[in-house]
């Protein structure tokens, strides 16, 4: 993950540059998107929380400490708003459904598509914390330091969890 | 076979985490036992997988999305002057402001002292609820006295007809304080907000299920909720200072 050239643009945002916040939104909106869809395995969920993480991070972002890397405070708000938001609307079992017509998609398509939804199903089957580990290691790049700082867990335990993951992911997708 | 700290091993070896003499060791370790290389081998299709699913990932664009829905949330506090905002209707010339002015007078007389309209106010609300003090005559929903180290504030809250609950915040801080307000979606709507004297060091901010008030100085705003329903619903009313949650109450809004 390339780290935004943040505390300059922190600066514009908060002298009120609307368009500077633009600029951020555009280079974080697909990691935190994937995190969010990836978590709650709806797309729509996914772009309403999209835009809460955004929303809370321009009203708090008087607080955010320019010491730090501004990803690591970002994914933060999006973890902890993914988490609270399935809490509060229990869908940790829903996904979306698969909605081509055959005729209209090529086959190879379907096929993928059903793939996606086989994924998306065995990951929903992780518990959170673990979820929330795969999503930011394989859907958003990061590496075992950055999710370190993210979840504020040590390297060592991450890698431990993401074991345990990989072991139940393997168990539900290769035969 | 295959114990864990082998299987932990195989995943370290395909991660490219191992020293090179490991590596040996876990290649031969392949070599010689089948069951050793088939959980490799699954190992690497999970893997794939998961890569193959994320690069496959849809692009998403919702740039204009947020910055439109801040400048929704934001834009009484941050465009043009209060005039502005609350009385741009009204012509600027002297002649056409004492009309509207009158007219305003009569209407705002005929809400005030209305015996009709006040007892639509004040039925169904308690002696507690009566309590507050917002405007000195309408009713009260709640009155919140806040007095911290470094920041007092008052939080009164009035209805306004059945459906609409008129918060305002007196908010003295000497350094920045934020007061966040979350409530249930389902039972309320950010209708309005203001602040009364905006300034760069006030800001308030709303999404779904909270409205957030950032002060520094003294200052006064003015919440507009629209109620859904007719249940007693909680309002959670935290104060943040120093970077830290200073206080939290929740008030029952019926």
């Amino acid at each position: 993950m390339t780290e935004f050239d943040s505390k300059e643009t922190i600066e514009e945002i908060l002298r009120g540059n609307k368009e500077a916040y633009g600029r951020l939104i555009r280079t974080y909106q697909q990691p935190v998107y994937n995190l969010a869809w990836k978590m709650t395995g709806s797309t729509d969920d996914a772009r309403e929380l999209t835009q809460m993480i955004f929303i809370k991070a321009y009203i708090n972002l008087r607080r955010f400490d320019r010491n730090r890397k501004f990803f690591s405070w970002l994914y933060r708000i999006a973890l902890n708003e993914t988490q609270n938001y399935m809490k509060a609307s229990r869908r940790f079992e829903e996904i979306e459904k698969l909605e081509l017509t055959i005729g209209e998609t090529p086959e190879d398509l379907y096929q993928d598509k059903e793939k996606q939804i086989m994924i998306q199903q065995a990951l929903l089957t992780l518990r959170p914390h673990l979820r929330s580990l795969i999503v930011l290691k394989y859907y958003d790049g990061l590496s075992y330091d950055e999710i370190s700082e993210v979840t504020g867990l040590t390297v060592k335990k991450i890698k431990s969890r993401l074991f345990s993951a990989r072991q139940i992911l393997k168990e539900r997708l290769v035969y | 076979m295959l114990t864990n700290r082998i299987k932990q091993r195989l995943q370290q070896y395909l991660d490219g985490e191992l020293s090179p003499d490991k590596k040996k060791q876990v290649q031969e370790l392949m070599e010689h036992d089948s069951g050793v290389k088939d959980y490799y081998e699954k190992l690497i299709a999970t893997d794939r997988m998961l890569q193959e699913d994320a690069a496959a990932v849809a692009t998403v664009d919702m740039e204009k999305e947020i910055i439109g829905h801040l400048n929704r949330s934001q834009g009484l506090s941050q465009v043009g002057t209060d005039r502005e905002r609350w009385f741009g209707f009204i012509p600027a010339s002297p002649q056409w402001t004492l009309l509207p002015a009158l007219v305003l007078g009569i209407l705002i007389g005929f809400f005030i002292f209305s015996p009709v309209l006040k007892k639509k106010h004040l039925k169904d609300l308690s002696t507690m609820e009566l309590a507050g003090t917002m405007t000195g005559h309408a009713t009260g929903a709640f009155a919140l006295p806040i007095n911290l180290a470094g920041v007092n504030a008052t939080i009164n809250a009035d209805y306004i007809g059945s459906d609409f609950l008129r918060i305002n915040l007196h908010i003295q801080s000497e350094q920045e304080s934020q007061i966040r307000m979350s409530f249930n979606m389902d039972q309320f709507n950010v209708w309005n907000m203001k602040a009364v004297n905006p300034t760069d060091e006030s800001r308030i901010l709303a999404d779904y299920q909270s409205v957030a008030i950032i002060n520094r100085g003294d200052n006064t705003y003015l919440v507009l909720l629209k109620k859904l329903n007719d249940a007693e619903e909680p309002l959670k009313v935290e104060v943040f200072y120093d970077d830290m949650l200073q206080y939290q109450t929740v008030v029952t809004v019926k």
